[in-house]
């Protein structure tokens, strides 16, 4: 089963999930769907259900500033090649938080990749139940509660970084 | 663990003294910047927290900041201890969407480069495991060793660390006089030396003892947890990026994979972790000789591509809108970078995924049972980089 058919499997299971498809160039290209993020979870379920697929591995998320939205992409590995998902969500304000699902509780090595993207990216992960995840706040997260901090995410193109560069 | 304290059910566990450490983030027995929070009991952890961001430089925002070139640089910053894996990761994805074809004698020097630093990484590996049970003859003759491919990393690109000879469309120089005669002659010399290193060490008691049994992650752990390479493969995973997802000349390598088999007590343990590296330095070794013996003649850059002038007039490099995603086995696993470039001056964004992030989130599980004397040698066996973690 190639990435392609996973990915028409996948929009068979929760319909109309995937909108559309691209492929990310590399010495492997990915093949990825664009997907609405209301319908992320479910999609991520059906996916992590189908043992044919047996998409075990979720081997990177990557967060990307594109425009005013923030761009979310999950590279899996399954049995039978590399596929990627894609959602975005625009924040209400340029420093306000956004909302993506988890999906830590599938696959319990996106855990620190969450916790990257929460940080530097400023996304709250949100459970199955709608609650969202508690970050034990590390350094960045401090010093952005500090007064000395406050100066929105540090990844996100609107953070200024202090000193000069050329 | 003893069977007796194994058999302890919660109530009695509630009951005992249970005392709580905080390691770090300073701290000798560390791999790096990190606090470690243990609870333990007597002298068995109970429980352990990790908490990392001690170490984070923002190496991501600084490549968006910076002009094209300088991201190699900032890429070679990822991890020190292996610092052209970051640059070839970031290279290839780069390549990818400015379409330039790599020389074919540009991609025999990435790969000498790269299996000059896995055996250079393997090596400091080694050390550290070394040091962590306290072996020093070991740990001077390793170092002694690795100079020479250090000395190797000189003769190449003038620099022992912090390589930076890494160029989009292939490499800052061509090889210099005598390189490939000297990486015969040190596959040669430390080939010899594993057998040493065997002899003396690999199977002496008193390391089994201290790394046998010790800090097992079973493969089911590796799954849960998304480790790759030598810690998985100790494990008994096989995956090698450069068999599954082949890149430079690899598919034309012949090499073997090696896997933990339980030799030291258990599959997966601080020993296992030790030999599958000492067996792919061996491994390493065989395709650096079909390499330097097989060196292609030809440009080490792609034609049309300049080389990085540092003068005012210099015309900054522009790379067209697009995105690339590439993948590679870093000494320490699966290294990967996602470029995304919006056809600017600068690159829209550079994100690495990094093999540490999940020996980092295994860590907890590994330590929970382990005797506190066991705690540097399963931190060393894991072969932690905060550096590229924390980035």
């Amino acid at each position: 089963m190639d990435a392609n058919t996973i990915l028409t499997k996948l929009n068979r299971a929760v319909p109309g999930v995937i909108f559309d498809r691209g492929r990310i160039a590399g010495p492997e290209p990915v093949p990825f769907g664009w997907v609405d993020g209301k319908s992320l979870r479910r999609l991520v379920e059906a996916l992590r259900a189908d043992q044919e697929i047996s998409a075990d591995h979720l081997e990177n998320i990557s967060v990307a500033q594109v425009g005013d939205a923030l761009m979310v992409t999950y590279f899996f590995r399954a049995a039978h090649g590399c596929f990627a998902l894609r959602a975005t969500a625009v924040p209400a304000e340029p420093n306000a938080w956004v909302s993506f699902p988890t999906v830590r509780d599938l696959w319990p090595m996106a855990a620190p990749m969450e916790n990257y993207s929460c940080e530097l990216f400023g996304i709250r992960f949100v459970g199955a139940d709608g609650v969202e995840l508690e970050i034990e706040a590390s350094l960045v997260l401090k010093a952005k509660d500090s007064e000395a901090g406050s100066r929105g995410f540090p990844l996100r193109k609107n953070f200024v970084v202090g000193g000069s560069s050329s | 663990m003893s069977m007796a304290k194994e058999s302890r059910n919660s109530e009695e566990l509630m009951l005992a003294d249970l005392s709580h450490w905080e390691i770090g983030p300073y701290h000798g027995a560390l791999p790096g910047q990190m606090c470690l929070r243990l609870t333990l009991d007597g002298e068995v952890v109970v429980s352990g927290k990790v908490e990392t961001g001690f170490l984070h430089r923002g190496l991501e925002k600084a490549i968006e900041i910076h002009p094209w070139r300088a991201a190699i640089t900032y890429a070679d910053h990822l991890d020190p201890e292996a610092a052209v894996f970051g640059e070839l990761a970031l290279c290839l994805a780069v390549e990818q969407i400015a379409g330039y074809q790599i020389p074919a004698r540009a991609v025999a020097i990435r790969a000498i480069l790269s299996e000059l630093s896995r055996v250079s990484a393997h090596m400091l590996h080694m050390v550290k495991v070394a040091n962590s049970v306290g072996a020093e003859t070991m740990i001077h003759y390793v170092l002694r060793d690795r100079e020479r491919v250090l000395d190797l990393f000189e003769l190449l690109t003038g620099a022992r660390f912090s390589l930076s000879f890494l160029r989009f469309g292939g490499v800052r120089n061509d090889v210099t006089e005598g390189f490939i005669e000297r990486v015969l002659e040190a596959c040669v010399l430390i080939r010899a030396r594993i057998k040493e290193y065997n002899d003396l060490f690999t199977f002496n008691r008193t390391f089994l003892k201290r790394t046998s049994k010790v800090g097992v992650i079973t493969p089911e752990l590796a799954k849960k947890t998304g480790l790759t390479g030598p810690n998985a493969r100790a494990s008994g995973l096989p995956m090698d990026v450069r068999r599954a997802f082949p890149y430079l000349n690899y598919p034309s390598q012949d090499f073997d994979v090696p896997v933990g088999r339980g030799e030291g007590g258990a599959v997966g343990d601080a020993h296992d972790r030790f030999l599958v590296r000492l067996r792919e330095i061996g491994e390493s070794l065989g395709i650096l000789r079909h390499l330097a013996e097989s060196m292609p003649a030809g440009d080490f850059l792609c034609p049309g591509v300049e080389l990085d002038a540092a003068t005012p007039e210099t015309v900054a490099l522009q790379i067209p809108p697009g995105e690339a995603y590439a993948r590679i086995e870093s000494s320490r696993g699966l290294l990967s970078c996602h470029v995304i470039s919006d056809g600017g001056e600068r690159p829209a964004r550079v994100q690495f995924g990094v093999p540490s992030v999940a020996a980092l989130a295994a860590l907890p599980e590994v330590l929970k049972g382990i005797w506190i004397e066991d705690l540097p040698v399963v931190l060393s066996s894991l072969d932690i980089s905060l550096a590229e973690a924390d980035r």
